[in-house]
């Protein structure tokens, strides 16, 4: 009987054991625990006339690499413009003179915001407000070249 | 309802009489709506003072924590192989459904992505309460409903030992602690099938599998949340498995449609809750 019991016991821990297991292998391998911590990051506010598709948590690359998060996204009713917080990790410091630009994977892919390194001595430091390069919006685009198309067949019509 | 039907056979309906039924019936019809809401109010009521009994209970539980202990080994241990099992063929058939709806907009790279997602939102949850239904809950039923049959239940009241600190709560809180262990195990092996069939059988690259998967699925959101619906699942299950079984007619007859009733209430439980959960919480 005790043999019996002591062999439960076991199995049951065994049945943690491999949970426990199961969950690290999740953690570590096949789902994302956060990357970073809130308070190791700065911060830095940027203005867009027009942000696209762009989502809160999306990432803030420069070359490609992630550089940052998009902490949250509103909209300013003083200067109607849109304003984007980014959450930028300590590791990487970029020149105050460096530009925002919001990018698209490719043209069905997300949005990002690139960072451009500019060529100025000072950094960028926790708290700084700077204004970015708007989304190209593929409709302005169309919009604009059939503009153009039209007012030069008119010219050419006079 | 029985003078309605009395009057319909012996007597010749005249319109004075048509009119006198059907205020009969309609009466009967009210009374039989309310008796069903009584009733479900009641059901509902015996069920959570059941529920309260076994929370009060928890504290001595702690105490004895080795029964506890010895239930986890049957109603979880005893589950692990069913959940093993089943965990590698959802992961292949999820592997191979994405793979194939992937493909045609030529996203297959995200098969190991998407299929985490489904698993530790919904599937995992889900499946780990039904197959725990099926494997764990009905033998927690069948074990007390048998107990309660052989009358060993009255026995123990008789001893002056509460049936439901010996009996109920251990499988109780032995359900609620297995089923979210076994959604854990359930999601890691489910992954590892969609492994299979994706880069071992069909060969995508690993690398791709791995960080898409990485990069989509997050912790605190998608697994921790799944978690959440396993340990609320749990609770549903386990309370209505314990409580079929504490409830059953004592014959071996009311044994068996105790554990089906286990069955029935326990996946629409699990299926509803489900529902409710999602809705809520994405």
């Amino acid at each position: 009987m005790n043999k019996t019991r002591d062999r439960a016991d076991l199995l049951a821990g065994l049945l943690i054991i491999a949970a426990a297991c199961s969950m690290v292998f999740i953690a570590m391998r096949a789902a994302s625990l956060g990357e970073y911590d809130d308070s190791d990051t700065y911060s830095v506010k940027v203005t867009f006339t027009n942000i696209g598709q762009l989502k809160e948590q999306s990432p803030v690359k420069s070359s490609g690499i992630i550089v940052g998060r998009i902490d949250s996204l509103a909209f300013d009713s003083e200067e109607f413009e849109a304003v984007a917080h980014l959450e930028l990790y300590p590791r990487n410091r970029f020149p105050s003179d460096s530009s925002f630009s919001i990018v698209s994977t490719n043209l069905l892919g997300d949005q990002y915001i690139n960072v451009e390194a500019g060529g100025a001595d000072e950094l960028l430091e926790d708290g700084d407000a700077k204004v970015g390069n708007s989304a190209i919006i593929l409709e302005e685009l169309i919009s604009k070249f059939l503009f153009d198309k039209a007012g030069e067949e008119e010219e050419s019509l006079l | 309802m029985g003078t309605a039907k009395r009057q319909e056979t012996s007597v010749e309906p005249t319109a004075a009489m048509s009119v006198n039924r059907r205020r009969v019936g309609l009466v009967a019809s009210i009374r039989r709506l309310g008796w069903l809401l009584n009733s479900n109010i009641y059901y509902a009521g015996q069920v959570f003072w059941f529920f309260m009994g076994i929370m009060k209970r928890t504290p001595q539980i702690i105490g004895r924590f080795g029964l506890v202990w010895r239930q986890i080994y049957f109603v979880g241990t005893l589950s692990m192989i069913i959940i093993v099992v089943s965990a590698v063929f959802i992961g292949l058939v999820l592997g191979l459904q994405f793979y194939t709806i992937l493909e045609r907009y030529g996203q297959a790279q995200v098969v190991g992505a998407a299929a985490a997602i489904t698993l530790y939102r919904e599937l995992g949850p889900v499946l780990a309460a039904l197959l725990f239904i099926g494997c764990a809950c009905t033998a927690m039923t069948a074990a007390i409903g048998q107990k309660r049959a052989t009358s060993q239940i009255q026995a123990m009241a008789v001893m002056a030992v509460d049936p439901i600190e010996r009996e109920i709560a251990p499988r109780f809180w032995a359900g609620v602690i297995s089923l979210p262990l076994l959604t854990a195990i359930l999601m890691a092996i489910a992954i590892f099938g969609t492994y299979l069939i994706a880069v071992v059988h069909i060969g995508l690259d690993e690398g791709f599998f791995w960080s898409n998967m990485l990069r989509f699925a997050s912790f605190n959101n998608d697994v921790l949340s799944g978690m959440f619906k396993s340990v609320v699942f749990g609770v549903a299950t386990s309370l209505t498995a314990v409580f079929q079984g504490y409830h059953a007619t004592p014959t071996a007859e009311g044994v068996a449609h105790a554990t089906t009733k286990t069955v029935i209430i326990g996946s629409l439980l699990v299926l509803g809750l489900d529902f409710v959960l999602t809705a809520f919480l994405f």
